[in-house]
């Protein structure tokens, strides 16, 4: 006699839920028909849940794995990457829901929910993702429970309130295991979440990309100082650095030259970084940008593994940011960086596009003849800027073939990209070697924590010009026609433009106070998030575990996990073993029994198993004038309690009238009490006279 | 073949030691034990994975969500094993049942607080385990259903007591020994011939069912298992001891059920139609005696007679 398995009600509702929690965060970042096939599923299952409904058959279930297959490959090109493989293991979490009828389906469709919960944290690992995974673990655990129920009827709650708790408990040892498990190196490499939006500046610049940087209010990266801040003039965030123009677009140069000048780059490092003093050292947090590139105040020099130094001293990484990388810096502010140019060098820090721009050239040519130097040259360009009606705007116009013509001749407005180009433009035709940096500039102090938050609104474009022994230095355009921009923020400077710009309705609102209180104590959390946790590595593990146990070694840290480990298990062993349900009293009980109290402190005491009507007999024989009061309740409580009467009253009248007549009794009782006392005391005065 | 029958019975040896036979068992950490189950397992290969995964993605919060589920399943281990013990079982004596039955073994579940118990599991020999919970109240009695193929003692081994909740990761187990036994009488079977012959027996006394009609013969003592239409309640009421009132008709049509009278058949088919003979005598109130090799019950009639005359069938041939 062969029972056939029901899977219990409670479970597979706790799985619905379950479920939906874990898809949630994954759906959008799902193409839109793998959602559909998640969401057609769980409808699916619950036809089967409400009974009506028809299981898939075999032929049906091998059509709709191969279809998903197939449709995952020619949506993502390939299966071996992340999301092609998370969008498989998604569908089949979903089309196994279906299927499941045994004990077995059940496990895999939960243990597959676990997996599935996990892998938001290959995309997310904010404060507020950590407690909505830990919810959903909680609501997987609850279907778990739901499973091994026995009880006729559970109510749904108990299972969810079980897992719960379960979930509670494991959060000590979780903490504990967190701090000394040993992180070590990959064991093998990964593939990476690739089709998250790329952000901050990219490999190349054309006319209007800073500009729409200037539009977003994300986080581009935190940086914390392990001194003082330095002026806002000196936080020039470079990141990338431009030879390359093809008259419109600025780009990396892509030939051998950067490895050539890398060597070139650690000679001159090497050469002056003994002779300089006075580094700020700081560890910059950068933002999951999904670029390499890293940001720095020049000169730069990290020790901080997997970062790379490219040839012009920027730095980057081998890989695209999937997530928050942080990385230690040591800034020097008197620097030579490249004090001799090679011819080839120099042909490629000239280089310009032929027959670009006539009309710049040729003044450029009779602006370098006026100057003496190249230096002088560069300070009657920048005076140029500076002098002429030069206007600083978000939305410039646009600009044709000749875009540096028409810019410095005709429209004359423009954002700092516009500046950086047509001023490398300026020097480069007249033989002076220049190119254009990107990064941010600037940044906003959160004072909670002390250190400062730069925004994708403060990427920027400025200039290097290369002098002879003196190597490269800084020339921002942008500062001669709009020094504000340097001393303020871009969303201060530019305010109104940018809320009529953005397709942000509520930027200006970040600058009221209590907003901008909020915003930056909400970040301080999430960046101590960030420092403590998600970039607690081997390094901040031994400072941890040395500060707490005074010395790392194996037997310290045993000692420290069972002891810490062991007393979570004690405890709850305590609580589990000693569970005991108290005994709940009825609202009217506990009311009869402040009664009863106000009885006994008159002198009368209850006996074993008194009723209320001998009771009440007994207290109006003692205390004649609380026989009435006394009556009542007795009266009022045996009514409810045992309904000698059938109440006209709904019980919830009857029990205030029971809390009333109680209130009163002991208000009377007091009185009563006092009497007494008073007259004894009488007596007493009457024997002393 | 040997050597696993020499560690079986070492570890009945143990067992027997460790917990021994008993009719009321509390459950406490000497006799539960308790290891991962196969879900466990997979479950820990699971925590495994996303392990290897906070590993090569170097991403702390899989590490986190790693450690959560281990330490959910050690958590576990702790709320299965409270799932056990503290229970206290108890088993009461099987009633009799007939070969080819099943044998009705009540466990009586208790508590002494008001801990909750869930999903927990009874399996008996061949019994169709039992799936049971102490929610509500302090005590639960429930009934395996055990097959009692044979004729005689069924003697049950140990009882094996398994939980898996509240997760299914980790099992918690005993084995207790009630040393619980059922009597297990033969299969009544059906004679056409012995009926028949009874059938002739009665119908030559001429007897009828009505006692009232018959002279009276005088008290009995009262032994249990007598029609309580036949005690002289009159007397109980006048505060005399319980005495039976017997008839002079009902001496008079008694049948024998005779081991002889069954020659040619084989023992167990004999015992059968014997054993059909006196639920049929008792179910028709004729007085009734039995003849077995060795053992002779006189005429009688009542419960009594009854069990100690299907008990002997029962018994019959069997070591003691």
């Amino acid at each position: 006699m062969a029972l056939v398995y029901q899977i219990p009600r409670n479970c597979l509702a706790a799985l619905l839920v379950a479920q939906l929690a874990v898809l949630a965060p994954h759906l959008f970042r799902l193409p839109l028909w793998v959602s559909a096939v998640a969401i057609v599923c769980a409808m699916w299952r619950m036809l089967l849940y409400t009974g009506r409904g028809f299981y898939p058959s075999g032929v049906l279930k091998t059509l709709l794995v191969i279809i998903s297959i197939v449709a995952i490959v020619r949506e993502y090109g390939n299966l071996f990457s992340l999301e092609p493989i998370i969008a498989l293991l998604i569908t089949t979490f979903a089309l196994k829901l279906i299927e499941m009828k045994s004990r077995r389906d059940v496990l895999v469709v939960i243990y597959l929910a676990y997996f599935v919960a996990a892998t938001h944290f290959l995309f997310e690992q904010g404060i507020v993702d950590a407690l909505y995974i830990l919810v959903t673990a909680a609501l997987v655990t609850g279907s778990l429970v739901a499973l091994h129920e026995t009880e006729e009827r559970p109510a749904l709650t108990h299972a969810f309130s079980a897992a719960a708790k379960l979930i509670a408990q494991a959060i000590p040892l979780t903490v504990i295991m967190f701090i000394v498990f040993p992180r070590i190196d990959p064991l093998w490499s990964v593939p990476g979440a690739e089709s998250r939006a790329k952000t901050g500046p990219s490999d190349s610049m054309s006319p209007g990309d800073i500009s729409n940087l200037a539009g977003s209010s994300d986080l581009a990266f935190r940086v914390s100082f392990d001194g003082n801040i330095p002026p806002a003039d000196q936080l020039y965030w470079r990141g990338l650095v431009f030879s390359n123009f093809d008259g419109r677009r600025w780009s990396a140069d892509s030939n051998k030259s950067a490895e050539m000048s890398w060597n070139q780059y650690v000679r001159s490092v090497s050469m002056d970084t003994t002779k300089l003093s006075d580094a700020s050292n700081y560890t910059v947090t950068m933002e999951a940008s999904r670029q390499p590139w890293l940001y720095a105040m020049p000169l730069a020099r990290s020790n901080t593994k997997s970062v790379l130094q490219a040839g012009n001293a920027t730095l980057r990484t081998i890989y695209p940011l999937d997530q928050r990388f942080q990385y230690q810096v040591n800034s020097w502010k008197e620097y030579v960086l490249e004090p001799e140019l090679d011819d080839y060098r120099r042909s490629i820090e000239l280089q310009l596009p032929k027959d670009f721009n006539p009309k710049t050239v040729e003044l450029a040519r009779k602006m370098r003849a006026e100057s003496r130097s190249a230096e002088a040259y560069v300070q009657s360009v920048l005076g140029m800027f500076n002098r002429e009606q030069f206007v600083y705007t978000i939305r410039p116009p646009k600009l044709g073939t000749h875009s540096v013509d028409e810019f410095l001749f005709s429209t004359r407005s423009g954002f700092c990209e516009h500046y950086a180009s047509s001023f490398v433009f300026l020097m480069r035709a007249a033989g002076v070697p220049a190119r254009v940096v990107v990064g941010y500039q600037g940044g906003e102090l959160n004072p909670f924590e002390n250190y400062l938050l730069v925004h994708e609104f403060d990427a920027h474009a400025w200039t290097e010009v290369w002098f002879q022994d003196r190597g490269w230095q800084r020339v921002d355009p942008t500062a001669a026609v709009a020094p504000e921009r340097v001393e303020s923020s871009i969303n201060e400077l530019l305010a109104e433009e940018i809320v009529e710009n953005s397709a942000l309705p509520f930027f200006n609102l970040r600058e009221l106070p209590m907003l901008r209180w909020a915003r930056l104590r909400w970040d301080s959390v999430n960046y101590s998030w960030t420092k403590w946790v998600l970039n607690y590595d081997t390094e901040l593990q031994m400072q941890v575990l040395e500060e707490w146990l005074g010395q790392v070694n194996g037997w310290r840290i045993a000692l420290f996990v069972l002891l810490s480990g062991g007393a979570v298990l004690l405890l709850v062993a305590l609580s589990l073993l000693r569970q005991k349900v108290k005994h709940k009293l009825h609202v009217i009980d506990k009311c009869y029994l402040q009664h009863v109290r106000a009885v006994e402190r008159l002198g009368v005491s209850r006996g074993q198993g008194e009723g209320a009507d001998t009771l009440a007999a007994r207290i109006g024989s003692q205390h004649p004038e609380l026989a009435d009061s006394a009556k009542r309740i007795a009266h009022l409580y045996n009514s409810i309690r045992y309904n000698t009467k059938p109440a006209q009253q709904a019980p919830s009248d009857l029990q205030r009238k029971l809390r009333n007549e109680v209130r009163q009794f002991i208000r009377l009782s007091a009185m009563q009490k006092r009497k007494v006392a008073a007259q004894s005391g009488d007596r007493f005065a009457a024997t002393a006279s | 073949m040997v050597l696993q029958l020499a560690i079986q019975q070492r570890f009945a040896a143990w067992l027997d030691r460790r917990i021994p036979r008993s009719g009321e068992i509390t459950l406490n950490q000497r006799r539960i034990f308790i290891f991962p189950s196969r879900a466990g397992l997979v479950f820990l290969l699971l925590v495994l994975g996303l392990l290897l995964g906070g590993i090569n993605y170097e991403n702390n919060m899989l590490f986190s969500f790693a450690f959560l589920l281990l330490g959910v399943f050690l958590i576990t281990i702790l709320h299965t094993y409270s799932n056990l013990s503290g229970l206290t079982l108890r088993s009461t004596a099987a009633r009799p049942t007939f070969a080819g039955d099943f044998a009705d073994f009540e466990l009586v579940l208790s508590r002494s607080g008001l801990r909750r118990y869930e999903g927990i599991r009874f399996a008996w020999a061949d019994a169709d385990p039992v799936t049971a919970d102490l929610v509500k109240g302090t005590q639960k009695r429930i009934s395996i259903f055990v097959p009692a193929p044979n004729r005689g003692v069924l003697k049950l081994g140990r009882l094996l007591v398994e939980t898996y909740y509240p997760l299914g990761l980790i099992r918690a187990w005993t084995w207790l020994d009630f040393d619980a036994k059922c009597l297990v009488y033969p299969r009544p079977e059906i004679s056409r011939a012995e009926l028949q012959s009874v059938a002739e027996a009665n119908d030559e006394g001429s007897y009828t069912q009505q006692h009232g009609s018959d002279d009276f013969a005088g008290f009995k003592d009262y032994v249990p298992g007598d029609s309580l239409k036949q005690v002289a309640w009159r007397n109980v009421a006048k505060g005399l001891p319980i005495m039976t009132k017997h008839y002079q008709s009902q001496a008079d049509h008694q049948i024998w059920i005779d081991w002889e009278q069954f020659d040619g058949e084989d023992t167990e088919t004999r015992l059968s139609r014997m054993c059909y003979l006196v639920l049929f005598a008792e179910q028709q109130a004729m007085e009734y005696g039995m003849r077995l090799p060795g053992l002779s019950f006189p005429p009688a009639i009542g419960t009594l007679h009854k069990l100690q005359t299907l008990q002997a069938l029962a018994l019959y041939g069997q070591k003691r």
